[in-house]
């Protein structure tokens, strides 16, 4: 498997297409910071609502200065899905699969491999688009705060939040990959995602007031925040239908939203790579 | 000599439609198989299954091979080349899949075979034979005790289909290596199979090897003359042979004769011939017989 690895990091590194995704990704990050910047100017807020503005942004409380991560993140989270979804449907398409298959690997070892360098992608992806966000959301939102090891430790967490959030909405781009294996389908599907996604979080902006319920926290694990899922869907069914149909405290497992995102997110990613596995165990490749 | 491959009863569905039935088919070490079909007939299908990239619905297959990555090896429909890395790049990351430590000189010595140079040119910017030869590299890079070519000419022009083919001969006869070449083009395999498996609708019909098929081979004589009018019962009655009369200067006996014995018959009959000539059923010929006789049935 370390082999396989190795050529396929190799071939990535090659990739012209992946080179673009991270350029676009960076330039994303900092495009997205900037839209940020210029709609604190044109509101006219002042420092505190600044801060609250952050607080919206990030969804957490966090202070502004991790809203760079946050952007980034944000970003990388919408964007690597859509890019490595294609990489991988470009394995199917030239036949690399067909090869590795043909001279003797089996489907597991190409399969976990693939997991494996998509993880890799992920990191790299994601910590490109959070270094821009941060760097940028610091020059034109300033630090906000004073630097202590907790803030610098929320950041890190921040980080790793969002790669979960990321890898599992690529692990769904994998498994759609390995069933469609149609590069029009595997490319529509994260978009289409990404798109509902951030309509509901614009419905949910528009309709609850006091709380944030941003595009991610629709898919459950990702929440820093005191908003879980379903609190989430509760609020967003409540201010929609005007109706109270389901109650948190009926459905909470865990207290902590972090160790909820803790349980829940590596239960999401393995049941997507095994539904994945599954399916590319048996598949045939015509 | 020794089996390298033993295909039992395999049977293959899509959907309802039966694309495999029961086929059975055995490759013998060193042999060029050339496995001939028309398109749909089921040869890619077969290939499928054999190389692991469907599961069949029934039925096994052996190989009589080590195991290692690489000893087998294959081109499906289309050669796994990434078309934004040169030559060089594709037989590196054959060469990192493979394990292999040490590659750079066999890469080196791996395209001087090929014939293909070591330079910065895309594979993507590669002629369809520099890619069918670029891919054959990579393959070459396992040390394969088996190749699998799938329509290996397919898009080639003339010169192209002469070098694969030539690079196919020279790779059995120098290193041993055991082909199975599908086609439909048949003059192709002619120059090269050294036993042929005939598949039609998903059944092999018939496994022959190369020299007896060309021992089966019906043989024909076509003579040009004079004119072929008041010929045909004399020439059937003396010869006892079957003679079709093409046209009022051509005449055909499709059998083993003795030419110049019915250059006398002719000539003593007062005809002028003007040129003869042996033909010998080819492999299309004896293709197209065999699927006659599959339609008859």
């Amino acid at each position: 498997m370390r082999n396989l690895l190795r050529a396929d990091l190799y071939r990535a590194l090659k990739n012209k297409l992946l080179r673009i995704g991270l350029i676009i990704t960076a330039a994303l990050a900092i495009f997205q910071a900037l839209v940020y910047k210029f709609i604190a100017i044109i509101s006219d807020i002042g420092e505190e609502e600044i801060d609250m503005f952050g607080q919206v942004l990030n969804g957490n409380g966090i202070a502004l200065w991790n809203n760079g991560a946050s952007i980034g993140g944000n970003t990388a989270a919408f964007i690597v899905p859509i890019f490595v979804t294609i990489f991988i449907l470009r394995e199917f398409g030239d036949r690399t699969v067909r090869n590795k298959l043909i001279m003797g690997y089996t489907r597991s070892q190409i399969y976990f491999s693939s997991i494996l360098l998509h993880l890799f992608l992920m990191f790299v992806y994601l910590f490109v688009a959070s270094f821009f966000g941060l760097v940028f959301g610091t020059i034109f939102f300033g630090i906000g705060g004073e630097i202590t090891l907790g803030f610098i430790a929320m950041i890190f967490v921040s980080f790793v939040l969002q790669f979960i959030l990321s890898y599992t909405v690529l692990c769904l781009g994998i498994v759609l990959s390995i069933n469609v294996q149609s590069p029009v389908i595997g490319i529509i599907i994260p978009i289409a995602l990404s798109f509902v996604a951030s309509l509901i979080n614009t419905i949910a902006l528009l309709g609850v007031s006091g709380s944030f319920i941003n595009f991610w926290s629709c898919f459950s694990f990702y929440q820093s925040s005191e908003i879980s899922l379903m609190t989430n869907i509760t609020e967003l069914v409540k201010q929609t239908f005007a109706t109270d149909v389901i109650t948190y405290e009926n459905i909470a497992i865990f207290g902590n939203p972090l160790l909820r995102i803790l349980i829940t997110a590596p239960v999401v990613i393995t049941t997507e790579i095994m539904v994945g596995y599954v399916k590319f165990k048996y598949i045939n490749f015509k | 000599m020794d089996e390298l491959l033993r295909i039992n009863n395999i049977s293959m569905k899509y959907g309802n439609l039966m694309v495999l039935k029961n086929v059975n088919m055995t490759i013998h070490k060193g042999d060029i198989y050339g496995f001939v079909g028309r398109n749909g007939a089921g040869k890619t299908t077969l290939i499928r299954v054999i190389t692991g990239l469907i599961n069949p619905c029934s039925g096994s297959y052996e190989f009589n091979l080590p195991k290692r990555l690489g000893v087998m090896s294959g081109i499906v429909e289309a050669p796994a080349i990434k078309e934004n890395l040169n030559g060089y790049e594709n037989l590196k990351t054959q060469a990192m899949l493979l394990g292999l430590k040490d590659y750079e000189a066999k890469i080196e010595e791996i395209l001087k075979i090929v014939e293909l140079p070591n330079d910065d040119k895309k594979a993507g910017n590669y002629s369809l034979g520099m890619r069918q030869r670029l891919a054959i590299a990579c393959l070459l890079l396992g040390n394969p005790e088996f190749m699998i070519l799938d329509e290996p000419a397919n898009g080639l022009d003339p010169k192209g289909m002469k070098e694969i083919r030539e690079l196919i001969i020279r790779l059995n006869k120098e290193r041993g290596i055991t082909f199975l070449i599908s086609s439909h083009i048949l003059s192709e395999l002619d120059k090269m199979a050294t036993t042929y498996g005939f598949i039609e609708n998903g059944k092999i019909m018939k496994e022959i090897d190369a020299v007896d098929l060309h021992n089966v081979g019906k043989v024909a004589y076509a003579f040009k003359v004079s004119d072929t009018s008041n010929i045909k019962s004399d020439i059937e009655k003396v010869f006892n042979v079957n003679c079709n009369i093409v046209n009022e200067n051509y005449f055909i006996l499709d059998n083993e004769i003795d030419p110049i014995a019915v250059c006398i018959f002719l000539k003593g009959r007062g005809l002028e011939i003007f040129s003869f000539e042996r033909k010998k059923e080819e492999l299309e010929d004896y293709f197209i017989s065999l699927l006659k006789g599959e339609e008859e049935q």
